[in-house]
């Protein structure tokens, strides 16, 4: 399992160009300031938006729209308001052709490896910060994807919460065998998700965004090129 | 400040309640039934509820593409479409009522057309009731659904396609269900619009017992002949307006 992505995505003016390889059980973090374009990125990754140029490449395979080899973690989760806890975890199954049955099974053995069984019958507006999030990545992973993409996964938690998920969250991704790209503004939510990660910087216009290379660890997170 | 207010306030409560205090004064309950069984009733109301059933169904099988159009898609003359859909909300219901004879009618440019080809006549028939009910009760669920479709996060779609989901799977598992209180509030009230109508009916349909004869229309003509049927009826329908004004309190309810 490995991911080669090398995209140029254009969203109205804007442009994003980003370049990277990623081996097997890998976590990247896309790291930069609001506004950046990271999400964009992701949801290129995710087939939600045809790059302009380029492609990536899971496993020797190229992504072309939604596939059964992505998985994605929205921010603020966008669990189904309808659907209870378990029928969301079950919604990416149901959709493969799973029976309900065996579907809402396999929901709820998501659930309990998440610590959230005894909310599997929960509607999401009953659900904690923590709670949803756990719910989200369940449903995430319940497709059994090769390629994870987690959307500021902490942003939506409290200040004493996050601490807490972003452990578990790291726990979680160290047991993914597949690649993580995750998207945050947060340096420390890279420093402790992520692996080797790449920082976001403007480069040339305004409305050009390009991904230069990467760097390694602490001296990234310190260095002011991460939060121009 | 306060005190005026609430003395304006109470005048113009009153202005509301005294006419329904004095329907209700009106009524003879003691015929109640009678009146409301007797042929002319009978059949006003049996009419009422297939002309506005019926026109509801149109509204909503004609509705929902064009609320979706008019939210989900963007075109040039979108504006346009969107007001002259929206149009029979301020159009008097006579008008609409003379615009559909111009076009349907016998002589009409489609009228004629569908009389020649089909042998269908929609004037002085129960299909031409329920056709001019659409006509003025279509708006009222084409702008609830398009409200609807515009308030949900279109987000929630990505993250079904992001699972797997093909088009129709979204709209039927993610978008239909979200966007259902809306749905149903607008036929609601499309089908009271519908219930109530009369100028367009009247006008285009004409006022034929037990065709085209439908509620309103019944109040109206027994009002000279036999006053209490009149109130009976009207009561009926006060009591059905009531009815989903309580069934819609928590949308309007602030």
């Amino acid at each position: 399992m490995s991911l080669h992505a090398d995209l140029t995505v254009r969203a109205g003016t804007f442009e994003v160009q980003i370049a990277f390889d990623a081996p097997t059980g890998s976590v990247v973090a896309l790291l930069g300031p609001n506004g950046s374009g990271k999400t964009t990125v992701l949801r290129c990754l995710a087939g939600l938006v045809e790059p302009a140029e380029g492609c990536a490449i899971v496993d020797g395979t190229r992504l072309a729209g939604p596939g059964r080899t992505v998985g994605m973690m929205f921010q603020d989760y966008l669990l189904f308001p309808h659907l209870s806890a378990a029928e969301n975890v079950a919604f990416g199954l149901r959709c493969r052709g799973m029976r309900r049955r065996d579907a809402d099974r396999a929901a709820v053995g998501w659930l309990a490896r998440m610590g959230v069984a005894d909310r599997a019958r929960a509607l999401p507006r009953d659900l904690s910060g923590g709670q949803a999030q756990r719910v989200a990545l369940a449903r995430a992973l319940a497709i059994e994807p090769r390629l994870l993409l987690l959307d500021e996964p902490l942003a939506a938690l409290d200040a004493t919460t996050r601490w807490a998920m972003r452990s578990e969250l790291r726990h979680h991704l160290d047991t993914f065998d597949g690649v993580t790209v995750l998207v945050t503004h947060d340096p420390l939510d890279a420093l402790t998700l992520a692996d080797p990660w790449w920082c976001w910087r403007r480069v040339g216009s305004r409305s050009r965004e390009r991904w230069p290379r990467s760097a390694p660890g602490l001296a990234l997170a310190m260095s002011p090129i991460c939060w121009a | 400040m306060n005190r005026p207010a609430v003395a304006l306030a109470s005048a113009a409560a009153l202005f509301f309640v005294l006419p329904l205090a004095g329907l209700l004064g009106r009524v003879s309950w003691g015929t109640l039934g009678a009146d409301l069984s007797s042929g002319a009733a009978r059949d006003g109301l049996w009419l009422s509820l297939v002309c506005s059933v019926g026109a509801t169904v149109l509204s909503v099988i004609g509705g929902l593409p064009l609320a979706w159009v008019l939210a989900r898609m963007r075109f040039p003359g979108r504006s346009l479409l969107r007001g002259l859909a929206l149009l029979p909300l301020v159009l008097p219901p006579v008008v609409g009522g003379v615009a559909l004879l111009s076009a349907f009618a016998r002589r009409g440019f489609v009228g004629a057309r569908l009389y020649e080809w089909f042998g269908v006549q929609l004037t002085f028939t129960t299909a031409g009731a329920m056709l001019a009910e659409t006509f003025v009760a279509m708006p009222f669920f084409v702008l609830a659904a398009e409200a609807g479709f515009r308030s949900i996060d279109t987000r929630y779609e990505d993250a079904a396609v992001s699972l797997g989901a093909r088009p129709f799977t979204v709209v039927r598992r993610v978008t239909f269900p979200m966007v259902a209180p809306s749905l149903a509030a607008g036929a609601v009230l499309a089908w009271a619009r519908a219930l109530g109508e009369f100028g367009a009916t009247i006008t285009f349909a004409g006022n034929i017992a037990g065709r085209t004869q439908t509620l309103p229309l019944a109040v109206y003509l027994q009002l000279e002949s036999h006053p209490d049927v009149a109130i009976a009826l009207s009561l009926v329908l006060v009591v059905v307006s009531l009815g989903v004004i309580v069934a819609m309190r928590d949308r309007w309810a602030v």
